[in-house]
């Protein structure tokens, strides 16, 4: 009896320590949407910069390109963690800043933690490109960005809007929805979603109805898409020894956009004028 | 008919008789044979020079649009090696979307680069046009021939969920 209270004391105590050492948080939950600002390079190194790479366990991000000054916000909140030894306080992880590095034109944020959901709001200038991973499960959301952006989300669903450069997205357990600029259009794209035990859940693109592109579909289901110029043309079915897939072209051809839902229909639709 | 007709035909006439008219009509049927030209005899190798000649310039045109070509195409090689080796996902998703509409002769001699791709890429939507062209070219025919991929865990399982799920067992 008397050791378990020595032991709890003394992880009370080291708590507390690292409580007193890591800045710009508490030692309990933090209750959103409260966030922190994270420290950013001076303006002269952060006009050097282009690209941001996000790595995270459990992590939403937000992103919205912004012309005035860049700022990252975060948040986090503790995972429920439960003790092994049942009549010992459960003792919840402190919470540290995600970290932040720079390396060549790359801005890197880490918010790596098993026992922490992070959250990032990250408005930095519209030319930027974006790598983000998020390994454990979480959302990430998108809009008006002009750069190339590649992400994949280990669990957890993909938003892009107003998207104006090329894209690489993968959600290996979750849901799609993305709407391409003209622009994006010009480079190679390629957007795959899996989820769900049962189909039926589409991955929905809007394209500009006078985009120029050449998509390439895989889809567990069907293909549907509302723009006209589609109603007219029958998709090519190019079969292989393993594998087939639908391909057609949008206004005569254009950059490549290959779809992939592992699990469902891609809706293809046409983008309401901006 | 000249005066000098007549005096032939009076020859003829003294020759042949009554037949001499039948044979003087004849030989007006007949056009008078065109006077012998005479034949310059070339000499045989300045025709073969000159065929040799002709020969020999196709020939090098050929050679030079040849060597233009091949030089082109290892350009176009290299160019494509050094881009499935970029850092940027969408510039080797690029160039995985041109490689697919190569023959595949020459898409074979991509194929140690294709699965340095498909081990190495951190996004998976590169690791899924690499994978495409393997099993199209039949290097990947089933889950035995998958390789270990390098990429993180749950990236890994799910490249390999979705080959089962795209291309069977």
């Amino acid at each position: 009896m008397i050791f378990r209270l020595l032991v709890s004391f003394r992880i009370a105590s080291v708590a507390l320590v690292l409580v007193a050492l890591t800045p710009m948080q508490s030692s309990a939950q933090v209750s959103l949407p409260e966030h922190y600002p994270l420290a950013l390079p001076g303006p002269l190194q952060l006009e050097s910069l282009d690209t941001l790479k996000v790595y995270g366990d459990f992590l939403d991000i937000r992103i919205s390109p912004t012309k005035g000054p860049s700022q990252i916000l975060w948040a986090a909140q503790a995972l429920p963690q439960t003790s092994v030894v049942t009549n010992l306080t459960t003792i919840e992880a402190p919470v540290l800043s995600p970290s932040l590095s720079v390396s060549e034109s790359q801005l890197i944020i880490r918010a790596e933690s098993e026992v922490t959901r992070y959250y990032l709001d990250i408005q930095l200038p519209e030319s930027w490109q974006y790598q983000l991973r998020v390994y454990g499960a979480g959302d990430i959301n998108t809009i008006g960005v002009i750069g190339k952006l590649t992400a994949w989300s280990s669990r957890g669903n993909i938003n892009v809007l107003e998207q104006a450069g090329p894209v690489s997205l993968t959600a290996m357990d979750g849901v799609v929805r993305v709407q391409l600029l003209e622009s994006a259009l010009s480079g190679s794209s390629a957007i795959t979603m899996n989820y769900g035990v049962t189909s039926n859940s589409a991955l929905n693109i809007a394209l500009p109805e006078t985009a120029r592109a050449t998509i390439r579909v895989q889809a567990y289901g069907g293909l549907s898409s509302d723009i006209p110029s589609f109603q007219n043309e029958r998709p090519n079915r190019v079969e292989h020894d393993y594998s087939d897939y639908l391909e057609m072209k949008l206004n005569g051809g254009g950059g490549d956009l290959t779809l992939r839902n592992l699990k469902g229909d891609v809706n293809i639709l046409r983008a309401l004028p901006q | 008919m000249t005066e000098s007709d007549n005096n032939k035909l009076q020859q003829w006439q003294d020759a042949l008789g009554d037949d001499v008219l039948v044979v003087w009509q004849a030989l007006d049927v007949y056009e008078t044979p065109s006077p012998l030209r005479s034949i310059s005899v070339r000499k045989p190798w300045i025709a073969f020079g000159k065929l040799a000649a002709v020969l020999a310039c196709v020939g090098l045109v050929s050679l030079l649009q040849w060597q233009s070509l091949q030089q082109s195409k290892a350009l176009r090689e290299e160019n494509i090696q050094l881009r499935l080796l970029s850092r940027d996902a969408l510039v080797q998703l690029a160039v995985l979307s041109q490689i697919q509409n190569l023959p595949r002769e020459a898409t074979l001699s991509f194929v140690p680069q294709l699965m340095h791709v498909f081990t190495t890429s951190e996004d998976p939507n590169v690791q899924l046009s690499a994978l495409e062209l393997l099993v199209r070219l039949q290097i990947i025919n089933s889950t035995e021939d998958l390789p270990t991929l390098a990429s993180e865990r749950r990236q890994a399982q799910f490249i390999n969920a979705t080959y089962k799920q795209l291309y069977g067992e």
